[in-house]
This record gives structure tokens, C-alpha cells and sequence, in this order.
């Protein structure tokens, strides 16, 4: 039974819990849970490899919450409810699990990607998700029998439509998701705000950070060898500048492939790192005068990396494409993507290693400044509390009618299995606790 | 000595890990003295829908006497039989039905995230949950399936390895050009991986593979694959062979080959090692990897073809290597005691019910 009166809620999401991996989740996770524990009680639930015996019993805890195995949330909720099950969905095999128990305990789902290019957890791609959203809707409608479920693309539909409340960490996510899926489960019922929203990322606040660049001439990079990420463009253009040296943050089995790169392109000043993740780029971009975020795709993110370098201070280039696109230009310096994008590199970053110290200070001030305002994690986890709270009614009325639809596939069962009328049989079943009948 | 009913869960047509060790627990029981016997029932998987039902069955028999004798204890051992209702229930768990379980959200389970099929996996984890609760002593035969019982069920058991069903009979002869591998053919086993490792393995080397189909369309997905990459030659499906023929393949092998998608356990590795021969495993081969040491008396892999391929040339190009990792799996089994006193220990806990109720 509970032992504190804060709100208890159950969060479901990848967890840097043996290492630090790249999932912006994991990131997300770790800067928000400290400043949400004030307010709430949070389990967390996870499929990775935590000692058995530690697992169901939730000895095992990460950043002071218990621990549990995902599929063990619905016994923990039906012995004493949560008041909220949150989730954070990427596109990451981290997430698989998550991706699973969306639809099968619906709640608040934080998105950070919408396409999935990971393979499918089998029991998605066989998912009834239209047939729920129809049951919900209709306390009548009967369970339709089961049939081959088309495929349905990449696209997140389904975790969208199963999602009551959706935050998208990124505007065009959730313009996105709007314009597809513009009534998830239970937008139906009376609410008081919107129900799909767009929550920035939180970057750590980096205390201590340089106020001003002694190196301009050092080039922080951690765009992936993917074409999509521009390295090709970036290196032929860095390859013009003397004096300037690249370090690129990439993942360890990217290696061979930047070696080639690089190579082809003739940059000969570099230091790679390996571990792509957002506090060894926050290590990396501060020693760096320049960050560059080039990212061609109406998919992907810039993630937390971006903020990270404006709250290190330092100068930022990004692709004047979709995230990008949205950035006020006194914060950022642009890169229009095309023929001319290596030309326009150069010319840029010539301009600014032509800047004054004190034109450089002041875009440098105005983008952290920016950062602060929008992806301060104390700030972000303040406007998670806010939706949280007010959530808590909502979800006790929608879990309700959740509740229905589950006693109802249960008696879909029992029918299945009791339908001869063996009494022996039911009796068993009501002595397992299958069926309340008699 | 004890009436005792051993009792076993049959999936007509197939034979495999569960059935062997029914036989084998049977077999040593009445080595002791014990009247024992088996009760089976069958299960059908065609209908998911029904496993309340058949689980149901078992706890309706009356077990309490045959033929004028009372029977003493039950021993369950797989999925639904552990249903059985008796004062006196040892279970030395197989495995759970995994779909519901482990396999929940790999390609391995047939249950989606249909409201239904969520419905039916909540019954059977919290009807397993009560009944494997009540029995009088609970274990499981490996590491891998008592992790799931704590991760699952919330429930502690004792881990209690079967012994190896042939014994002393394993034995180590020359290293031919063959890997094999044993077990039934279904796609959790992934003998697929090794077949498609074949093209980048040494053309000299073959894959002998030992087991019948237990899943329709097995053998004509590894039939696509062998002409897909003109293996006509090189794999050899043999179906089951006898007790003889088995030994025979081990002790002249290369290596062996066994990388299921998280095996409960698995007699291949260990029989494997009873005839010093290294094993080939995968990272997520569950149970195996409590054996399996990587480059120590096996490899341990990425679970894909590449990995898969380059491990056998491995081998191949290092022979006295692959020996000594064989031999280093032979002393494993001599010093664990799995080959020479195991079974002692496997029927005194499994009968201890019996002695708690005498005292």
C-alpha cells in the first residue's frame, strides 16, 4: 500500500541504467525524475537487465525510484492504482518495450520521434489499434473477431492514437502527429486544454561554463556519417580553412566510415571521440569555438545536443531545414541545404571567425539565454508537474471506461473457454480467480 | 519408497528437452525403488483462446489414488501440468508458457497487444502465480527459468540442473569437418542462423543437423535457404537418430552449434561438453550462457549469420583451440558433478516434501 500521499506515477522509458547510450530518453529521464520526485511518487519500470530477484520486488532503484519489469506494472496498478502512467517513446530498440505497454495501459506519452526505422516488436505489427480506438468510443460495440492487420508504415500512428495526452518534444513532431491522428483515444470526453503539446527538450544547466571562447578555431561536431547529417558536406568545406580542427563525436562503429571520410575529403586535423551521448557532446563542444548541427531530413531530431552547445557557449551553425528552420537567427547561423551547402559552410564559418570578440559575445549570450528560457530542465520538469497534476482527474475517469474494455476481453475469454457450460470447469476458473462467476 | 506421479505435458508428434527429462526422472525414480509413473496430458497450442481450459483440466483430476494405491507425490514439470491440485506438489519447472512470458514482444510469441490477448496473458501469469505458489517445493532447471519465476511471478526457486540422460555413455573421438546441431527444428531454435552462416564458411566444412520439424513451414524456409546460397551439399538433415548415432555425431564433430533464442536450458551444451566439444552460442541464448563461457569452452556471438560464420572459421582455422575449449567443457561437466552424482541430488530435493511430512 502506499506509503506517501504525492501522486504516484509509473514511468516507462529507456534508463541509462549500465551505461550511457544516446537515447534522448534516457537523458530526459535523468534530468526531469529528480525535480518530479518532489511532487510524485515514481516507480520505473524497464526491460533491461536488472538481477532477477531484485526485479518484481523493486529492490533495485535508479536515481532513488524502485525498479520493476514492464510487464509487471498492471499487477502493481490493480493492487493500488497508479495515478498516472507516463511514457517516453524514440526510436531506439531501448524503447521497445515502451512502444508495447502504450497500448496496453494507455497514458502520457512524451514523443521524441514519430517515424520508427527499428524493426517492430511482433506484437505491434499485429495490433488491433483502430478496433480500440472504435471500443472506446462505443460502450456497444462488440469485439470484432480477429483479422490479419494490414501494415501500417513507419509512421507512429498507433502509439499517437493510443496516447489520451501526447507531448512531442519537438513543434513539428507535433504538428505532425496533429495533422495525422488529430482524435487519439479518449479525446472524446470533456477536457479543459489541448491534448497534444510540444514539450522542449531539458539540457543540463552547465555551471561554470566559459563566459568567452579562447579557441574559435576548434570545431565541434556530432553529426553521423549518415548522409542525412551532411558530414560530407561539412568536411569538404572545413578542408578549406587552414588552422581549424574538427572534433567529431560519433559512435564507436562509425569509425571506419568517418576514417574514410575524412580521409577522401583531406581533413587531416581531427580527434574523433567515441559514445555519442549528450554529456560527452557537452565535455566535447566546450572546449570548441564553433558547433556544428547539420541535419537534412524532414525525420530526425537535433535532440539535446543543440541547446548543449549554446549553453557551452558556443557558435552554432545549423541546417536552415525543419528543426532548424524554426531557430531565430540571432541565436543561430544557418545553412541553406543544396548545391552551394558547402560553400555556404565556408563562407559561414569565415564570417564568423571574422567577428569581433564582442559581436561573437553577444550572439553567444542571446543563445544561451535562449536555451535557458526554453530547455532549462528545472523549467521543463516545472511544466511536466503542471500537466501531470492537472492530468490526474482525467485519467481516473478514462481509466474507468480502459477498465471496461479489459473486463470485457476478459469475459471474451472466459466465454471462449466456458461456453459448454461444464460446471466443474467454471468452478475452477472462478477458484484460479478467472471469473468472478458461478 | 514412494507412489509418485511424474507429470508431463505432450505435445503430440514432437520430442524434445521436456520429454527426455520426464523419461529420465521416471527411469531414476524406479532405479530407487519408487513406484512411479507418468500422467500426461496433451496440449494443443491452435488456440490460444483454450489454455485456460486445458490448464483448468489438470487441476480437476483427482490424483489422489490409482489401482487401490494412494499416491504419495506429484512431480509437475511443464506448462499447464503445475495446474495439478495435490497436498503434496514438487515442480521442477521446464518452462512457463513462454509466450506469455519472455517471448512477449519478439517474433517468438503469437500474443499482440490486443486488448484480449493482454486479457489472456494477465490470467495465465496470475493463474501460474497462485498455483506455483502452492507448491510444497518449487525449482527450476536452470538459472534462466528461476530468474523468470523472480522476474514474473514474484516467486523464489532452486535452481536443480538435469542431469545428462546418457550419462558416462558420451565420448571424444577425431574432429571431422562438420558442425552440428541438435534440437527440434522450430524458428526459437534459429538453425537458420547457421545455415546462412555457411557461405562464408570454409566450403569444406559441413552443418549436420540433428531433430524434426516442429513448426509447418520450417523445412521449406531452410530448403529456400540452402538453394538460395547452393548449399546442396553442405547440410545435411539427419531427423532423429538413436541414442548411438547421437554419441557418434558429438564425439566427432568439429564443434557444436547452439544458439536458441533464451533457452530454458538446454542438454545440447552440456552434452556437447560431455564430448569435449566446444559449443557455438549466442549473446541471447538464455540458459545456455550459464555454461557457456566465450573463447574459454565455446564462442558467444552476436545472434546473425556473419558473427555465426566467422566463429566457425575460427574454429576451423584453429583446431587445437577448438580441442582445448572442448576439453575445458568436459572438465566443467566432471567437476559440476552434472555426469556422475546429479541425479541424487535432483530426486532428494524434488522428494523432500515427503520428508518434511514425515518428521
Amino acid at each position: 500500500m502506499r506509503t506517501s500521499q504525492k501522486p504516484r506515477i509509473a514511468w516507462f522509458s529507456p534508463l541509462n541504467l549500465t551505461k550511457k547510450s544516446d537515447s534522448i530518453a534516457a537523458y530526459t529521464s535523468e534530468l526531469v525524475l529528480p525535480f518530479l520526485l518532489q511532487d510524485f511518487s515514481i516507480d520505473l519500470y524497464t526491460d533491461q537487465n536488472i538481477p532477477g530477484s531484485a526485479r518484481d520486488s523493486g529492490q533495485q532503484s535508479y536515481q532513488g525510484c524502485n525498479l520493476y519489469h514492464y510487464l509487471s506494472c498492471y499487477k502493481q496498478h490493480v493492487k493500488d492504482p497508479y495515478d498516472l502512467i507516463f511514457y517516453q517513446y524514440e526510436d531506439t530498440k531501448l524503447a521497445n518495450f515502451v512502444r508495447l505497454h502504450l497500448g496496453l495501459i494507455p497514458g502520457i506519452t512524451l514523443f521524441h520521434d514519430l517515424l520508427i526505422r527499428q524493426e517492430l516488436p511482433a506484437p505491434l505489427t499485429f495490433s488491433p489499434w483502430p478496433d480500440i480506438l472504435t471500443l472506446f468510443k462505443n460502450p456497444q460495440y462488440d469485439w470484432p473477431a480477429r483479422y490479419p492487420q494490414p501494415d501500417r508504415g513507419p509512421f507512429a500512428y498507433r502509439e499517437v492514437a493510443l496516447s489520451p495526452i501526447s507531448l512531442y518534444s519537438a513543434p513539428r513532431l507535433c504538428g505532425e502527429a496533429r495533422r495525422h491522428l488529430p482524435e487519439p483515444i479518449g479525446q472524446a470526453q470533456s477536457w479543459l486544454y489541448p491534448k497534444m503539446l510540444y514539450m522542449p527538450l531539458p539540457v543540463a544547466n552547465q555551471p561554470g561554463a566559459p563566459s568567452k571562447k579562447s579557441e574559435l578555431k576548434i570545431v565541434a561536431y556530432c553529426g553521423s556519417t549518415a548522409i542525412e547529417h551532411r558530414a560530407h558536406k561539412v568536411l569538404s568545406a572545413l578542408r578549406e580553412i587552414k588552422g581549424l580542427k574538427l572534433n567529431w563525436l560519433i559512435d564507436q562503429e562509425e569509425e571506419l566510415q568517418a576514417i574514410q571520410l575524412l580521409s577522401h575529403h583531406g581533413v587531416k586535423d581531427y580527434q574523433l571521440y567515441f559514445g555519442r551521448n549528450p554529456e560527452h557532446w557537452s565535455k566535447i563542444v566546450k572546449e570548441a569555438g564553433i558547433a556544428l548541427h547539420t541535419l537534412f531530413s524532414v525525420y530526425g531530431s537535433l535532440g539535446p545536443y543543440l541547446p548543449i552547445s549554446m549553453l557551452q557557449e558556443a557558435l552554432v551553425l545549423v541546417t536552415d531545414f525543419a528543426e532548424g528552420e524554426a531557430l531565430s537567427d540571432s541565436v543561430v547561423f544557418k545553412i541553406e541545404p543544396g548545391e552551394k551547402e558547402t560553400q555556404k559552410i565556408l563562407a559561414t564559418i569565415n564570417t564568423i571567425l571574422d567577428l569581433s570578440s564582442g559581436e561573437q559575445q553577444l550572439i553567444r549570450a542571446t543563445a544561451k539565454a535562449y536555451a535557458l528560457e526554453n530547455h532549462n530542465a528545472e523549467l521543463v520538469s516545472s511544466e511536466l508537474r503542471r500537466i501531470f497534476h492537472t492530468s490526474i482527474p482525467f485519467f481516473k475517469k478514462f481509466w474507468r471506461r480502459w477498465d471496461e474494455i479489459e473486463g470485457s476481453a476478459r469475459n471474451e475469454i472466459i466465454k471462449a473457454n466456458t461456453e459448454a457450460g461444464d460446471v466443474s470447469l467454471i468452478m475452477t476458473f472462478v477458484e484460479l480467480g478467472w471469473s468472478s462467476d458461478l | 519408497m514412494a507412489n509418485i506421479l511424474v507429470l508431463g505435458v505432450k505435445i503430440p508428434f514432437t520430442k524434445g528437452g521436456a520429454e527426455t527429462l520426464v523419461a529420465t526422472l521416471l527411469k531414476e525414480l524406479r532405479q530407487r525403488g519408487h513406484q512411479a509413473d507418468v500422467v500426461e496430458l496433451p496440449l494443443s497450442l491452435a488456440s490460444k483462446e483454450h489454455l485456460p481450459t486445458q490448464a483448468a483440466l489438470w487441476r480437476a483430476i483427482d490424483l489422489s489414488s490409482f489401482g487401490g494405491k494412494n499416491v504419495d507425490l506429484v512431480i509437475a514439470t511443464k506448462f499447464p501440468s503445475y495446474y495439478a491440485k495435490f497436498p503434496r506438489k514438487s515442480i521442477w519447472l521446464v518452462h512457463q508458457h513462454r509466450s506469455a512470458y519472455e517471448l512477449y514482444g519478439t517474433r517468438f510469441s503469437d500474443f499482440c497487444d490486443n486488448p484480449r490477448d493482454e486479457a489472456l496473458r494477465r490470467m495465465i501469469v496470475d493463474g501460474d502465480s497462485k498455483v506455483l505458489a502452492e507448491s510444497s517445493y518449487l525449482s527450476g532447471i536452470s538459472s534462466n527459468v528461476v530468474d523468470r519465476l523472480a522476474r514474473f511471478n514474484g516467486l523464489e526457486a532452486e535452481v536443480l540442473y538435469p542431469p545428462l540422460p546418457l550419462g558416462q555413455r558420451y565420448r571424444s573421438e577425431q574432429q571431422q569437418d562438420y558442425v552440428l546441431s541438435v534440437g527440434r527444428l522450430c524458428s526459437i531454435k534459429r538453425v537458420d542462423l547457421a545455415i546462412k552462416a555457411l557461405p562464408i564458411v570454409h566450403n569444406f566444412v559441413k552443418l549436420k543437423v540433428v531433430g524434426n520439424p516442429d513448426e509447418a513451414g520450417i523445412m521449406e524456409y531452410f530448403k529456400n535457404e540452402i538453394d538460395k546460397h547452393h548449399l546442396w551439399d553442405r547440410v545435411e538433415f539427419l531427423g532423429r537418430v538413436s541414442d548411438e548415432e547421437l554419441i557418434s555425431l558429438y564425439s566427432n564433430a568439429l564443434a557444436v552449434y547452439f544458439a536458441p533464442f533464451d533457452e530454458d536450458y538446454g542438454y545440447v551444451t552440456l552434452e556437447a561438453f560431455a564430448s569435449s566439444k566446444p559449443v557455438i552460442t549466442a549473446k541471447d541464448s538464455g540458459g545456455v550462457l550459464e555454461f557457456v563461457k566465450h573463447e574459454e569452452n565455446g564462442l558467444v556471438l552476436e545472434p546473425n549469420s556473419d558473427a555465426i560464420g566467422h566463429g566457425i572459421n575460427k574454429l576451423v582455422a584453429d583446431k587445437s583451440a577448438a580441442k582445448e575449449m572442448g576439453l575445458r567443457g568436459r572438465r566443467f561437466i566432471e567437476q559440476s558433478g552434472i555426469l556422475t552424482h546429479g541425479w541424487e541430488q535432483v530426486i532428494a530435493k524434488l522428494l523432500s516434501p515427503l520428508e518434511a511430512d514425515s518428521r
